[in-house]
């Protein structure tokens, strides 16, 4: 073992940035803080490994870009990327002293505010004004009424704001888009956006027509990332579509049609996790279901003659459909001899499920390779179903 | 092919179990884009015998792990995860672990990556400045005034 002595701040300061922001990242803030103040070398090192910032925010505060992502791709917003104009330990410093001041809040009324007022204003002044802009903000979330906002005549931008957030779903997109992007934590902002809609869609049909809009897009979005996952990560633990309905339930877990597609969803899951990406081919140690109804199909395909069981010549020509190749006498001895046939020596359908029980039971991949050869996919759908659907 | 060779930098030869080998990323790589036929010793151009060593117990003992799911990004690191073997592995002097950490970096071995990075980590985890210079035998460079600014942006870091 080597024990020449080293200097550990130099090589701790030379390592690659990204091991020094994994070694950082499984220190607390105070830990951090003991760091800096131990050497000016450290203390750059920490406050200089951006990666660690960016994580430590993510980690706190949820992956704003994420969400970004989420609803640029599926909602058809156009929003940049989220980069703080301080930096990340910047915004992640503020961050934590925003929460520290405000802690017994609504956080949604704070975000509210936050978002809205926090460009004009320095972070963290806890003044009188802001604590009943807050408080007002707070009142306009959940009543969501002007007169709510005419009583806070010290808050009256940030409130019409909040209102306007409440009342109009499309310009709260407009907002988000504009004014928001600029702040920390899109998240729970697209929330208060979506609480508008949602809180819309129940009190107001007459302009619902907007939110309508919306509501169908992230039913479509939930769809659509059914559709586009043929083969779910096992790793990823919430499904894409779920993140939609999160999305939506922190804002009103209780509104009717999110509900509904909760469930809908879930129980798409459900079916989705029971068989991963493809149905069983076996069920019970006997052909599935689903496997019985294809090999039905194929059957009577085959079956050019009508007579319910394949002569030599049907036989065959499935045989070379599906490998290429054709019937010896040897095989066709031997498939008489094997599978139920009826009196003429001709293989019945039971005699073809017999032949691909053997055959899944021993090499189920197999069996996959011949149905993908005769057009079924993985959920044992023929092509024109599967197109069609 | 069950066993293959590797060399380190000061041109000490290991036959290793092939699993254990693959742990490392860019041995695996290594190994596919050679065709290694388990003759030739792969050089292993940035580490010591010493070091490698390590690595290779490393891997032998954790080569039949279960793949661990990735990482919920969204959760904190969990920080006081190590077991008793993981513990002894890392119970060498702060030279030794330094080299491992880039032993595993360049090797591309993440669970060992992850665990020296966190044995450093807990190194520093609950001391003071005093007793951080003195883990890594340095001395406060600060200026008064410096150390003064760095005291004041202190408010953040009081956990919730």
């Amino acid at each position: 073992m080597t024990t020449t002595p080293i200097n550990a701040i130099e090589v701790l300061t030379q390592l690659p940035s990204d091991i020094q922001s994994t070694v950082l990242s499984f220190l607390s803030p105070s830990d951090l803080q003991q760091l800096r103040l131990s050497s000016r070398g450290l203390s750059k090192l920490v406050d200089e490994t951006s990666t660690l910032w960016v994580s430590r925010y993510t980690a706190s505060y949820g992956n704003v870009n994420e969400y970004i992502a989420i609803l640029n791709n599926n909602l058809g917003f156009e929003l940049p990327a989220f980069v703080p104009q301080g930096g990340w330990k910047g915004a992640f410093i503020e961050r934590q002293i925003q929460q520290q001041d405000s802690r017994a809040t609504d956080l949604v009324a704070v975000d509210a505010r936050s978002a809205l007022t926090r460009s004009e204003r320095p972070a963290g002044s806890s003044d009188g004004a802001s604590t009943s802009a807050q408080a007002s903000a707070s009142t306009a979330a959940t009543a969501g009424t002007a007169g709510a906002a005419g009583k806070s005549a010290a808050a009256e931008d940030e409130t019409t704001q909040v209102i306007t957030l409440h009342a109009n779903p499309a310009s709260s997109s407009m907002l988000v888009a504009n004014a928001e992007i600029a702040q920390p934590r899109l998240h729970s902002r697209c929330l208060s956006k979506q609480k508008g809609f949602c809180a819309n869609v129940k009190r107001t049909p007459a302009i619902s027509s907007q939110s309508s809009t919306r509501l169908l897009q992230i039913s479509c979005a939930c769809w659509n990332s059914f559709r586009n996952m043929h083969r779910r990560s096992i790793f990823s633990r919430v499904h894409p579509a779920m993140r939609f309905i999160e999305f939506c339930e922190e804002v009103d877990a209780d509104f009717e049609p999110v509900r509904e597609l909760k469930k809908q969803v879930l129980s798409l899951i459900e079916k989705q996790t029971e068989t991963d990406d493809h149905v069983a081919l076996i069920v019970d140690d006997y052909l599935s279901e689903d496997l019985q109804e294809v090999l039905t199909r194929i059957f009577a395909r085959f079956d050019r003659d009508g007579d319910h069981a394949w002569n030599r010549q049907e036989l065959d020509s499935f045989v070379f459909a599906t490998n290429q190749q054709h019937v010896t006498d040897q095989f066709w001895r031997a498939i008489r001899q094997n599978f139920t046939c009826n009196a003429r020596g001709h293989l019945l359908q039971e005699g073809l499920f017999e032949f691909y029980l053997r055959q899944t039971l021993d090499d189920p991949e197999e069996t996959w390779k011949d149905m993908r050869t005769h057009g079924f996919d993985s959920f044992l759908r023929s092509d024109e179903t599967a197109r069609s659907a | 092919m069950s066993q293959i060779k590797l060399q380190s930098s000061d041109g000490r030869e290991f036959t290793v179990d092939a699993k254990a080998a693959k742990m490392s990323e860019t041995i695996k790589n290594m190994l596919e884009d050679l065709g290694g036929d388990g003759e030739n010793a792969i050089p292993v151009p940035n580490v010591t015998g010493a070091i490698l060593e390590k690595v290779i117990q490393y891997c032998l003992h954790h080569k039949d792990d279960v793949a661990k799911p990735e990482e919920d990004e969204t959760k904190a690191k969990k920080q006081e995860d190590i077991d008793s073997w993981d513990a002894d592995f890392c119970r060498v002097d702060q030279g030794t672990l330094f080299e491992m950490i880039l032993a595993a970096n360049y090797l591309d071995i993440k669970p060992m990556l992850d665990l020296t990075c966190k044995t450093v980590a807990n190194m520093i985890r609950g001391k003071t400045p005093d007793e951080i210079r003195k883990l890594f035998n340095i001395k406060s460079d600060f200026s008064p005034e410096e150390e003064e600014q760095v005291k004041k942006e202190n408010d953040w870091c009081e956990e919730k």
